[in-house]
């Protein structure tokens, strides 16, 4: 008869069983917070790209490319900061400057940075930069949907032109740390 | 959060409480060859056969969900961590429409019993993609160098009825066999077993990263793209139509399969029985309504280079980042193909090993009858189901009694992918000719289902006409 009265007290208990002490609402506080890391631009030259028969002009070549990936729902929503880095190893005995120009769709200037190279003979310098797009910045950058490079080398005090011969390389790395948050909101 | 809400159910197959409840016809379903000790039975309709189970391994709903002040943030982190990909999720549920049988042969002691039936079968199983999870959740950037599997993404769902019919013969008092063949129906298929691939950021060796993917996906799918049209018409509710539509397909609805089911009972002693199956050798050939998705292709990006069109490459940097764009979307856009596809059933088997013992004790003369039969059991079962990945096993002791002429009881014990502490019980009455049974899994859980890992309920009503007693 025991294990009537076991089967009993089973019974009661899965009859008033349930799920108890669980709030389900709480999901809607959900949060996560990824960081995304991806590489941007880079490149890699040597002196007599910069070749220019006079010694005394600035150098400049640039280039530009469609750059919308920030136009986008998703990350508008969800994108709380982002940083540029970028790493710029020279051993060409010049000043360089990097332009980095973002417009939108009216092709107005919606920000722009620069960041200058300087010198120490043929030996390896490197010079960093890091730009944070955070709040009203980082709407600035949503809205870009083309980006320009220029760089720009100045002339040495001397005046001698670089040429074939001439040593020393530029180049650069760059990536792009993209901060997330996700949440219900 | 679609992901994080499945998590907290999941279903499995084991019927330790069920297999070889000789009483209930419904045993002849886990293996053929159980032993039949009645006429005729039929199943009352819709209600023969309910059965419902869920089970997550390595988390429970109390885990994600408990109201006790922590964070609920902090508790999915807690979970996200805790499982790897190797635990699971899964839902099974089965009901009953028609089943019936009846005894045959030799005219004295029928020897055979042939049984048959329809029911209704739903069957979700999910891997949890671990690396998939990590890497939205936390990003690449702490994973410098890890190769992120795509193939945790594993999992397969169906819906379908099964139109069966076995027989079962007993050879002698020591030998009962059976073999049951089963015509599945299928009313919805979805199926992603096989994916490879991987994603991985390195260093880099122009720029500071180079990031590598190899994908191969596949998602199969049957019943599923003609549902998700219904939607455009626009007359009627959706949901309606979706379950008219599926009501259509539950016998010959194009995508059929086969199947078969084998076991025996056997007695080396009197007081010894040892029986075996094999349930659901079998597949179902999809062809009607089928859409499978793929993703397949190989892309390594290091970033933009080529600034200023005078160095040589002739290329701008805008006609680079377009072949890099190009080459993203060409690897992340799905290629829809309506191939048809086998899929296999989920194979189970099932052992088990008991010894009967005392006899009922007649008030007349405190003494056992002769012919009676014995009031107790106990044994050990064995359950194993094949999956995608990896066979799942469990193991249960049970322990059976009569309790009264009408009524019996058996009580188990069970050790398997969810949990070391799953207790059922399970109840049979027969009153008159009707048959009725409820079982239960893991009833200790039951103060509180959330801090369950599985849960399993099975009840159904029968009308069964016994063989007389000499």
């Amino acid at each position: 008869m025991k294990f009537i009265k076991i089967i009993s007290v089973v019974l009661i208990v899965l009859l008033t069983s349930c799920v108890k002490d669980v709030d389900f609402e709480q999901a809607e506080n959900i949060t996560i917070s990824p960081v995304l890391e991806a590489s941007l631009l880079f490149f890699d030259f040597p002196a007599s790209e910069f070749q220019e028969p006079t010694g005394t002009a600035i150098v400049t070549v640039g280039d530009e490319l469609e750059f919308d990936i920030f136009n986008d729902d998703f990350l508008r929503d969800n994108l709380v900061r982002t940083e540029f880095f970028f790493e710029i190893t020279n051993s060409i005995d010049r000043t360089f400057r990097a332009d980095i120009i973002m417009y939108d769709e009216n092709d107005q200037v919606v920000y722009a940075f620069d960041i200058t190279v300087f010198p120490d003979g043929n030996n390896e310098v490197v010079t960093t930069h890091t730009e944070v797009f955070e709040d009203a910045l980082l709407t600035q950058l949503q809205q870009t949907v083309r980006i320009e490079l220029v760089l720009s080398m100045f002339p040495s005090q001397t005046g001698i032109p670089l040429d074939d011969n001439s040593i020393g390389r530029i180049k650069m790395r760059s990536k792009a740390t993209l901060f997330f948050q996700i949440d219900n909101e | 959060m679609f992901i994080v809400f499945c998590s907290c159910f999941g279903f499995a197959q084991n019927k330790p409480l069920l297999y070889n409840y000789t009483d209930i016809p419904q045993s002849l379903l886990l293996n053929p060859g159980t032993e039949v000790n009645y006429k005729w039975h039929i199943g009352v309709p819709l209600l023969s056969h309910i059965h419902a189970s869920a089970g997550a391994s390595g988390i429970s709903v109390y885990d994600l969900f408990a109201d006790n002040g922590i964070d609920f943030n902090e508790k999915l982190r807690r979970a996200i961590y805790a499982l790897d990909k190797n635990d699971y999720f899964t839902i099974h549920q089965q009901w009953e429409i028609l089943s019936g049988g009846f005894a045959f042969g030799n005219s004295y002691e029928p020897n055979k019993y042939l049984s048959f039936g329809l029911y209704q079968e739903a069957d979700i199983h999910v891997y949890y993609p671990e690396d998939v999870v990590i890497l939205a959740y936390e990003g690449n950037q702490a994973h410098i160098g890890r190769v992120f599997d795509v193939g945790h993404l594993n999992g397969k769902g169906e819906l379908l009825t099964v139109l069966h019919v076995g027989i079962t013969t007993k050879k002698n008092e020591k030998w009962s066999y059976g073999f049951r063949g089963k015509l599945y129906s299928s009313l919805l298929n979805f199926k992603s077993t096989s994916n490879r691939g991987s994603f991985v950021t390195t260093e880099g060796s122009n720029n500071f990263y180079n990031h590598i993917f190899d994908l191969d996906l596949a998602l199969q799918t049957s019943g599923y793209a003609s549902l998700i049209n219904l939607e455009n018409d626009g007359q009627s509710d959706w949901n309606q139509k979706a379950i008219k539509e599926l009501r259509k397909r539950m016998l010959f609805s194009g995508n059929l399969g086969l199947g078969l089911d084998l076991g025996f009972t056997f007695h080396p002693a009197e007081q010894w029985t040892i029986t075996g199956s094999i349930q659901d050798l079998g597949f179902i050939y999809h062809s009607k309504d089928v859409e499978t998705y793929t993703i397949k292709g190989q892309y390594a990006y290091e970033g933009v280079n080529p600034l200023f069109p005078n160095n040589g490459s002739g290329q701008t940097a805008d006609e680079y980042w377009q072949e890099i764009t190009d080459n993203f979307e060409n690897l992340f856009e799905y290629d829809t193909i309506t191939n048809p596809y086998i899929a296999w059933r989920s194979p189970k088997i099932n052992g088990s090993v008991a010894y009967q013992y005392g006899k009922k004790i007649m008030e007349e003369c405190n003494c056992t009858a002769d012919d009676g039969d014995y009031l107790n059991e106990v044994g050990l079962h064995l359950f194993g189901i094949g999956r995608s990945r990896r066979p799942q096993f469990a193991l249960s002791a049970f322990y059976k009694k009569q309790l009264f002429s009408f009524l019996s009881g058996k009580l188990s014990y069970t050790v398997d992918g969810f949990s070391k502490t799953n207790v059922g019980v399970g109840l049979s009455a027969h009153i008159g000719n009707m048959n009725l049974y409820f079982m239960a899994a893991n009833i200790f859980e039951y103060s509180n289902l959330a801090k369950a890992n599985y849960a399993s309920l099975q009840l159904g009503f029968n009308y069964i006409f016994p063989i007389e007693k000499k």
